[in-house]
């Protein structure tokens, strides 16, 4: 049997531990599942990746794993099995709002969708698998219950509803218009159909399927939900919203690129110029962020740029054929490897966040410090993948980013070679972010003295099951490139040392080797003899308090973002103008709506807010129409009720109209 | 493939990494003494220096393992940036030949600094590792810019490849001007040396390191100057050095060595007869810099 | 031999609903649960015979007259057994929920045999129509449900002009079917595809404005809000299985059996597009629970009545997706209306302003609103997902620039029910209410008879949209 069938069957498994009622019982069953289910997932990949690809039905959905879907599926399976692991113990976190029936069903539909979105081979089941993927993610997004996180879980499902939902059903409706049947919508009959249509339906097919993987993935300008609704997660869920869904809309992306639509020039222009684009707005944004998680969701966005460049000048080269094809093809590669690459630190990332607000409480990091002393695994696994993410060798990180940079500089096109120049630039800024967020919490000592512990074994895993592939990929390529590589195809420099692109080549061992090497032996000649403690130097300024006497998280980089203020000024005012662009919506809609409900016009009538009309009385056209007619009837039926007269009346009008027709009749 | 000359080239070229930066501090000091009219130092003045420090005891304000282990790990960063480098057209350890991954392992030297003085709870070591990033932050854009001259320039991102393949072009000779002043504020020469500011109170994020460690951190901070300066003469000398044979390579090494003792005199009067910028006007300066060279990109790209 | 099975449910329902007059509290809901227990059984029976059977059609003649042709019938395809399916089985759930809803104060209680009454000669009437193959048999049947419900509305005693509205609509749409009746000469459906092109399209104007009225379309739209002031096990019925939909079900014969000219396309999209750009200024400024239902049904009727109106076009798809988004529809309004039953039994108001922190105080009608009210606007993992879903398929196979007006005008319409619904929950699922000592005797009433029907309710609206797919495609045009 297929492992992706056991998988299926663990997380149904895990998502029905409500039934066991004790709170504690419930998370930690339903994430123990959910951790099996993805480690079945990881043995799929290997068979795939050894025996060729999957083609299967599972419960009547079209199954195909190719090289491309293998690729995800790894991710999935890696931050999902990471995770789970974490969830055990951190759950306990929010064990006063007792929601763990729901906790359990809607993180195993999580990760199960999104397993099953990079697997299915028909465009139905992937707008299935993606609608029940947002839903469960809406409701793991709230599930603190505070204000500030309702309303991040708020735009980001109304976000998703009209930026995803509605571009995704009308493609699959072009898909149905071009194809002509509800059961034959696999991927490559589509290609095929769309392959012969008008360049208009090309062009709006592709539009939309834009749109769906901008906003998903958190690529400007649809990232604004992203900063919002990653850190209002539990942590656990956040490294697997930062750390796997926005890559499965990297999936989409690739898909739709490379399988249904085409690569093109334009398209591959369009995608790099958003990638580079995104990876200075994300990342500069995240240098001004102090609560930990926000900058870590903010680098999300930053890091998905690099991801959409590299994919760019694969599209957009690898049509041109000859060398450029191969140059095309690397960037294709590096932009996939840094999606494993970004999920694997960026997991293990928010995992850390999560271990320090379990073990403190605290989410901002004006108010931390001195973890290190207490917390050193967390410390160390936090400190490998911040340098990662920065791109430092030797670890996973600097190999994806270096790729990118020679696939654009190669690239003989101005475009793309600014983009590599800016993300050069952006990997510093990623670094000054994680000088910040490692040295913040973990370095110096605590503002107060507070009883902290390490966190739980279980949570320890989960962050360096992560972090630790962080180092052993950076030193050891080998062991994932060639599946990265399968769908790209780059002619790499591969061995179990080597890792290049033709001349540019690059020994990762060797090199961490010589670091090991020449620091040990250094240390060996010139360590120091002897030692003496003592307190920091304070240079008399005793009256500041021994916990306040460092810089805090918000005034590391004050000078550099004030100087770059302009652009902050600038791309704040393009969010306040979409955020009027709304109001302005809502201004023109309460205009109409007035003429809808019972409003007595006067001057001192204001209706300012969809409250305030709610509190009057609702209008019907169809009464109103009639409403004439009606009254008519009823005073005709008052004033001939109230007429004393009306005997006489009615014989004097009989009267004469027997006259009258007496007289006619004459 | 190791040869007799790789062997040669090499055991040359780590004697000159260890044991000539601290004489180009020396040279330095005496120059800056001759033009504020004194006599200045001998010019193994460092070297007498850093055997103190090494003799010093150390003081230890904190537990964190990070501080201990920072001086080690820059050296060692320092060292294996410093061996990356062709000497004479020979590299003594050659786990890459790529520009990019040379540069990466010299900012590893500024990442062990600014960890350092992170890790302590000094508020001025701290202000001193904010400065020594956001310098980072403004310098490596102009870098990425003169990666992608040279890579349009040269077809090659490569050391070697890039020295023995550059066609004279006037961005060519504007990236140069880039190259040495992006390398100049990396080392951290005044104007450019707000991160350590040795003559306010704050001192930079070594503000509480003391002898061995210090000492240690220091000889690191001198190879990498020095590395880096080696890296610009590479690119005067070895264009001019094609192909690359083990007489011309012979000739290459001591030119490589002269430009750098030539150099560093230009540098030290510079920082003689100039005053420490703050770091906003550094940001800011190089804000505008790094505009002109987006120009000079886009020149390369149209061929001129 | 399944005209037995199938029209046994009717006399059951009619007799059992005047037997039921007679009848207070306990003893009604005995009788009400039998009679609705037996139809379901006997009509599931029925209706599995025939499905097993690979029959698509099946006329039943049971009086015929040689001038207006075929007067009593039962027209017996997939859409008709799928319809009376859900008819039963909603109708004996729905009974099962007001056994203890109607609890909620002794005078509801004792008149509970009036309300069953009505409802079973409501649900008579609207298998009646359902399975009608006539006008004269569809005439008899609006009637009878315009009488029903129309007293069943003025229940409370209050505001009765709104039930003499509906009425008063009914009514005429029963006027629109004579005229039709008059100007054709023929009554029995399956003959009206012999008239010439121009008596066809006459016939169906008068035809199309009567569907109309029966749900709540152009131009009378009103009495289906005003209507939901009858009690909540009213409402459900109303708007999911009898007059609403035995509107929709009209509309499919017409375009199954009249083979109509393409032209008559034309005549239908503006009228419901309007009514869907209505129903979008309508939804935001409801304060009411059951208001809101009440535009979702217009807005969801019109949805279906665009997508049948493609099978005018030829394509026979399109009736077999209205039909489906349709049947999905019933079993979700069903369930939203339910559990907006639970914010009056236990709160005494279904006005959303006045709710909050129903997560806490009661959770199983919480996620039931929660997964109904959302589920209206078209999301997992009830079944008007997949009822969207294929529909915005289905019409991108129009005609002209209605390839992207109706898909975009349904997407916007559930766009902005969407939003609306995301603002309310996160005003009345959060937050903190006081409770007094009445409001915590309120809570407690016991609902567990109520929340298992729901819960039963829910797990078919889940499952049906993967069964019922398959069975609609065995629709097609007749006749």
């Amino acid at each position: 049997m297929d492992f992706v069938i056991y998988a299926l069957m663990a997380f149904l498994a895990g998502a029905l531990m409500g039934f066991l009622k004790e709170y504690k019982a419930v998370v930690r069953a339903s994430s123990f599942l959910g951790f099996i289910a993805s480690a079945f997932l990881f043995f799929q990949v290997v068979d795939v990746y050894i025996n060729g690809a999957l083609k299967t039905n599972i419960l009547g959905i079209p199954i195909s794993i190719d090289s491309l879907s293998n690729l995800f599926l790894l991710v999935v399976s890696l931050i999902g099995m990471a995770s789970s692991l974490f969830s055990v113990n951190y759950m306990d976190y929010y064990e006063k709002k007792g929601k763990g029936w729901v906790y359990a069903l809607t993180f195993n539909t999580f990760i199960m969708s999104m397993a099953f979105i990079v697997i299915v081979n028909s465009f139905e089941w992937f707008v299935f698998f993606w609608e029940l993927m947002t839903l469960s993610s809406f409701i793991l997004v709230f599930f603190s219950e505070e204000k500030k996180d309702i309303d991040a879980s708020l735009k980001y499902y109304i976000t998703m509803h009209f930026l995803n939902t509605f571009p995704l059903f009308l493609s699959l409706g072009i898909a149905y218009s071009l194809v002509g049947s509800f059961s034959k919508l696999t991927f490559p009959v589509i290609a095929a159909a769309l392959a012969a249509a008008p360049l208009i339906t090309k062009a709006t097919f592709t539009i939309l399927l834009l749109i769906t993987f901008m906003t998903k993935a958190g690529v400007a300008p649809f990232h604004y939900w992203l900063p919002d609704a990653h850190p209002a997660a539990p942590s656990n869920v956040s490294a697997l919203l930062s750390g796997t869904m926005i890559k499965v809309a990297v999936y989409g992306l690739v898909r739709s690129v490379f399988t249904i639509i085409g690569p093109s020039a334009i398209l591959g222009y369009t995608i790099a110029s958003l990638g580079t684009i995104t990876l200075i707005v994300g990342t500069l944004y995240a240098l001004r962020e102090t609560i930990g998680k926000r900058l870590l969701a903010y680098h999300s966005v930053g890091q998905m740029g690099y991801i959409w460049l590299g994919i760019g000048i694969g599209a957009a080269l690898i049509p041109k054929g000859g060398v450029y094809a191969a140059i095309g093809a690397l960037g294709l590669f590096a932009g996939l490897f840094h999606v494993l690459n970004h999920a694997i630190f960026k997991g293990s990332l928010f995992l850390s966040a999560g271990a320090i607000i379990y073990a403190t409480g605290e989410k901002d990091l004006n108010n931390l410090g001195g973890l290190g002393r207490y917390m050193k695994a967390t410390a160390l696994a936090a400190l490998f993948a911040s340098l990662a993410i920065s791109g430092i060798p030797p670890f996973n990180g600097f190999l994806s980013k270096w790729l990118i940079y020679i696939a654009g500089y190669y690239s003989t096109s101005l475009l793309l070679a600014i983009g590599a120049v800016m993300a050069v630039f952006i990997s510093a800024a990623t670094l000054a972010s994680f000088m910040k967020f490692y040295s913040a919490p973990f370095g110096g000592e605590m503002p107060e003295e507070k009883p902290v512990k390490e966190v739980p074994l279980m949570m320890l895993a989960g962050q360096w099951l992560l972090a630790g592939l962080a180092l052993l990929i950076g030193v050891f390529p080998r062991i994932v490139v060639p599946l990265v590589n399968l769908p790209a195809g780059a002619p790499l420099k591969l061995t179990l040392f080597t890792y290049g692109y033709s001349a540019s080549t690059f020994i990762p061992l060797y090199f961490a080797g010589l670091i090991v090497v020449l620091s040990l032996a250094t240390y060996a000649l010139l360590k120091p003899r002897e030692t003496v403690k003592a307190k920091p130097w304070d240079c008399g300024s005793t009256y500041v308090e021994e916990g306040e006497y460092k810089v805090k998280a918000d005034g590391y980089y004050l000078w550099f973002e004030q100087k770059i203020g302009s652009f902050y000024r600038f791309t704040d005012w393009a969010y306040s103008f979409g955020y009027s662009i709304l109001k302005y919506i809502v201004k023109s809609y309460l205009w109409i709506a007035r003429f809808f409900v019972k409003i007595v016009d006067t001057p001192y009538t204001k209706v300012e807010s969809i409250e305030e009309i709610r509190e009057h009385e609702v209008m019907y056209i169809d009464e109103e129409v009639f409403k004439p007619l009606v009254r008519f009837i009823k005073v005709a039926g008052n004033v001939l009720s109230g007429v004393r007269l009306g005997k006489f009346i009615a014989l004097t009008v009989i009267l004469v109209v027997v006259i009258g027709i007496l007289f006619a009749l004459l | 493939m190791i040869d007799l000359y790789d062997i040669l080239f090499g055991v040359i070229g780590a004697l000159i990494v260890f044991i000539v930066p601290p004489y180009l501090d020396g040279i330095s000091r005496r120059v800056k003494a001759r033009i504020q009219y004194r006599i200045g130092p001998p010019l193994s003045q460092t070297w007498y220096d850093l055997r103190k420090l090494f003799g010093l005891p150390s003081v230890l304000p904190t537990d964190s393992g990070l501080f201990k282990w920072a001086p080690y790990l820059a050296l060692a960063s320092a060292l294996t940036a410093a061996f990356m480098l062709p000497f004479g057209g020979y590299a003594l350890f050659n786990y890459s030949n790529n520009l990019i991954v040379f540069f990466y392992v010299v900012v590893m030297v500024s990442v062990f600094l600014m960890l350092a003085g992170f890790s302590v709870q000094n508020a001025f070591s701290h202000i001193g590792s904010t400065r020594e990033m956001t310098l980072l932050l403004t310098v490596e854009p102009l870098l990425a810019v003169v990666y992608g001259v040279f890579a349009y320039n040269s077809g090659s991102l490569n050391i070697l490849g890039i020295a023995m393949n550059l066609k004279p072009t006037v961005s060519l000779v504007l990236a140069y001007i880039v190259l040495f002043y992006a390398l100049y504020m990396e080392s951290g020469f005044v104007p450019f040396d707000v991160a350590e500011a040795e003559q306010e109170v704050i001192g930079g994020p070594l503000a509480e390191y003391s002898g061995r460690l210090l000492g240690v951190f220091y000889y690191a901070i001198y190879i990498k100057r020095f590395t880096l300066l080696w890296l610009f003469s590479t690119f005067i000398v070895l264009p001019f050095c094609k192909p690359l044979t083990p007489e011309k390579a012979a000739i290459a090494l001591p030119l490589q060595l002269l430009i750098v003792f030539g150099l560093y005199p230009v540098i030290a009067s510079l920082e003689a007869t100039n005053a420490r910028l703050r770091i906003d006007h550094i940001v800011k300066t190089n804000v505008k810099v790094f505009f002109i060279s987006l120009a000079i990109l886009a020149m390369a790209f149209v061929g001129w | 031999m399944e005209e037995v099975f199938l029209t046994i449910p009717i006399l059951l329902f009619l007799f059992g609903g005047i037997a039921l007059f007679a009848l207070k509290r306990k003893a009604a809901d005995a009788l009400v649960l039998i009679v609705s227990g037996l139809s379901l059984l006997v009509d599931a029976y029925g209706s599995y015979k025939f499905l097993v059977s690979s029959k698509n059609i099946e006329k039943i003649v049971f009086y015929k007259n040689n001038v207006l042709g075929q007067v009593f019938g039962l027209t017996v395809d997939t859409a008709s057994i799928v319809m009376s399916l859900l008819v039963t089985i909603t109708g004996f759930l729905v009974f099962l929920y007001s056994a203890q809803y109607m609890e909620k104060s002794p005078e509801e209680s004792n008149r509970k045999g009036y309300l069953y009454g009505w409802m079973s000669i409501a649900l008579a009437a609207s298998l009646f129509s359902i399975f009608s193959t006539s006008l004269i048999q569809t005439i008899i049947g609006l009637e009878v449900m315009a009488v029903s419900f129309s007293l069943l509305v003025n229940f409370y005693g209050i505001n009765k002009g709104k039930g003499w509205k509906l009425f008063a609509v009914e009514n005429l749409a029963v006027v629109l079917l004579l005229i039709a009746l008059g100007y054709t000469g023929k009554s029995d459906l399956f003959l009206m595809n012999s008239l010439s092109s121009h008596e066809k399209i006459l016939a169906f104007i008068s035809m199309l404005f009567a569907a109309f009225a029966m749900s709540s379309q152009f131009f009378f739209y009103s009495w289906l809000p005003d209507s939901t002031q009858a009690p909540i096990p009213v409402s459900t019925l109303l708007h999911s299985v009898t007059l609403v939909s035995a509107g929709v079900i009209f509309f499919l014969r017409m375009v199954q059996l009249m083979k109509l000219p393409t032209e008559a396309f034309n005549l239908v999209w503006p009228f419901t597009v309007t009514m869907l750009v209505l129903m979008i200024i309508y939804y935001p400024i409801q304060s009411d629970a059951k208001k809101l239902i009440a535009y979702s049904t217009i807005s969801q009727a019109a949805v279906s009545y665009t997508v049948i109106s493609y099978g005018i076009l030829g394509q026979q798809v399109g009736i077999q997706i209205g039909f489906y988004q349709m049947i999905n529809h019933i079993v979700v309004k069903a369930i939203a209306f339910l559990s907006v039953g639970f914010f009056i039994y236990h709160l005494g108001t279904s006005d959303l302003r006045k709710i909050k922190g129903i997560r806490t105080t009661m959770p199983a009608a919480s996620v039931a609103w929660f997964l109904s009210f959302l589920g209206l606007a078209g999301v997992l993992p009830l079944g008007l997902f997949f009822g969207k879903m294929f529909t915005i398929m289905s019409t991108m196979h129009g005609v002209g620039f209605t390839t992207w007006l109706i898909p975009s005008i349904i997407l916007i319409d559930s766009g902005v029910f969407f939003v609306v619904v995301l603002y309310w929950f996160r005003d009345i699922f959060f937050g903190e209410i006081k409770l007094t000592e009445a409001l915590a005797k309120d809570l407690a009433k016991p609902a567990g008879l109520m929340i298992a029907v729901v819960i039963v309710f829910l797990v078919i609206g889940s499952v049906m949209p993967w069964v019922s797919l398959d069975m609609v495609k065995r629709i097609v045009f007749l006749g």
